[in-house]
């Protein structure tokens, strides 16, 4: 009798080890499926992007060159400062199309490609920009750094849409092998709770999955938005290939 | 008085049976076939109880083996062990034959052939068990009411197996310890159509 409750007893958990086995297998299937469909969603974003860049490069900052060269055969005084300002959105023109270019990003770190950004920033004169790195810096694999360059600019366009901020703080600490940025801003914040989720905050938590990195959003009404990013170089899940 | 419950449990799971019947697969219909033609017998035994009534068992019995194994067989998915059980039911339908008309007759208990068939059942059992365990998509086993049937049966019949090939000579020893764990056996009665009731239950529960 005893031989039989046990053999069943044995039976029912070897079962149901198996069975918990399988359900952690199709968990991790699904894991791998949703990683795919975000990889594919975000390469065809990426591909939009690398599309307006080229259209903003090629054909408006040839059409402004051409503005420009007309200014510059006109000798009227009076125009100076229009073709200075001509020059200026040239450069900004070309800089906006370098930054949202995937093979402009490629070959630089996180870390030229934020500080080039915050300098970026800085001239527009919108907003004071406060740049801290710390720590020495190391290097991502290279795809893990375009995902976090392109989380940094979705929260900076956050900000630039919405907070009505006056100083952006970003920090980059580099202790290995955890790399972590702060972006923080004294705009007029949200409450998290009460704010429906944006395609921008969709988009920064679905990169921040992909590259297996700790995202952390705080907001307080009339303080402002703080965003903490934290990616493990060791522990880097994806793989851009 | 246990007979009287497991003949209540035994009706229970009857009423189930007939209640669902429409609902249920091929092979749990014939599973309900089975428990109604067994709550028909046990009834009619019951009250022929001051006669003779061991040929109806005997035949009874025999149907009743062959209906498990059947069952069985339809369930098991391996081809060579769909084989294996044809042989052993036909094994078993010759055997008891042989032991009706040769060596304990018509009109005794048949308890040699009766714990062949408790002997099959349990293998059948065992063979559905090891089935699920290399199932590639398994399912919680609260939801497989052959697991819940499956169960019920090995329970009772491996029990019974032992019970009934000793039975002579329990008597033999003693009659009053063949009759205290005869209680046992109506005890092992009883849950095994408790969990063939939780196993059509089942069944309907996870059909709907």
């Amino acid at each position: 009798m005893f031989l039989l409750v046990g053999t069943i007893i044995f039976f029912v958990l070897s079962y149901q080890k198996r069975y918990l086995k399988h359900l952690h297998e199709i968990k991790e299937l699904e894991q791998v499926y949703k990683q795919e469909l975000l990889k594919s969603e975000l390469e065809i974003k990426d591909q939009t992007m690398n599309n307006l860049a080229s259209e903003i490069h090629d054909h408006i900052g040839q059409m402004l060159s051409l503005i420009k060269l007309n200014l510059s055969l006109n000798p009227a005084p009076g125009l100076s400062e229009t073709k200075e300002l001509v020059s200026q959105v040239i450069k900004d023109v070309r800089n906006l199309a370098h930054s949202m270019h995937t093979d402009g990003l490629s070959n630089k770190s996180i870390h030229t490609l934020i500080e080039t950004e915050a300098d970026r920033l800085r001239k527009t004169k919108h907003f004071a920009i406060y740049f801290e790195s710390k720590g020495k810096i190391f290097a991502l694999d290279n795809q893990t750094e375009i995902f976090l360059y392109r989380i940094f600019q979705e929260c900076i366009n956050n900000t630039m849409k919405h907070a009505h901020a006056k100083n952006i703080f970003i920090e980059l600490n580099y202790s290995l092998p955890l790399l972590s940025i702060k972006i923080s801003d004294d705009g007029q914040g949200f409450q998290s709770h009460s704010v429906e989720e944006g395609l921008g905050i969709r988009s920064i938590k679905h990169r921040a999955n992909l590259i297996g990195a700790k995202l952390h959003i705080s907001s307080e009404p009339g303080v402002g938005t703080s965003t903490y990013l934290e990616v493990d170089k060791s522990n880097q899940i994806f793989h851009g290939d | 008085m246990l007979t009287k419950i497991y003949l209540v449990t035994l009706l229970v799971s009857s009423l189930i049976a007939l209640y669902h019947f429409k609902k249920l697969p091929g092979h749990l219909q014939l599973f309900s076939i089975l428990i109604l033609s067994t709550f028909a017998v046990e009834f009619i035994g019951y009250f022929l109880v001051r006669t003779n009534n061991a040929w109806m068992f005997n035949i009874f019995t025999v149907i009743e083996f062959v209906l498990y194994l059947s069952i069985f067989r339809h369930i098991i998915h391996s081809n060579s062990q769909k084989k294996l059980l044809l042989a052993l039911t036909i094994s078993y339908v010759v055997a008891s034959l042989a032991n009706m008309l040769f060596f304990q007759g018509f009109f005794k208990f048949n308890n040699y052939s009766y714990s062949y068939g408790c002997m099959l059942v349990c293998a059948a059992v065992v063979m559905y068990f090891f089935q699920l365990l290399h199932y590639s998509n398994p399912q919680p086993l609260t939801h497989l009411p052959m697991f819940w049937i499956g169960t019920g049966l090995l329970i009772y019949y491996a029990c019974n197996f032992f019970y009934m090939g000793l039975v002579n000579y329990l008597i033999s020893v003693s009659l009053e310890l063949a009759t205290e764990l005869f209680t046992l056996i109506a005890v092992l009665n009883i849950i095994m159509y408790s969990l063939f009731s939780a196993g059509i239950v089942c069944s309907i529960t996870q059909r709907k």
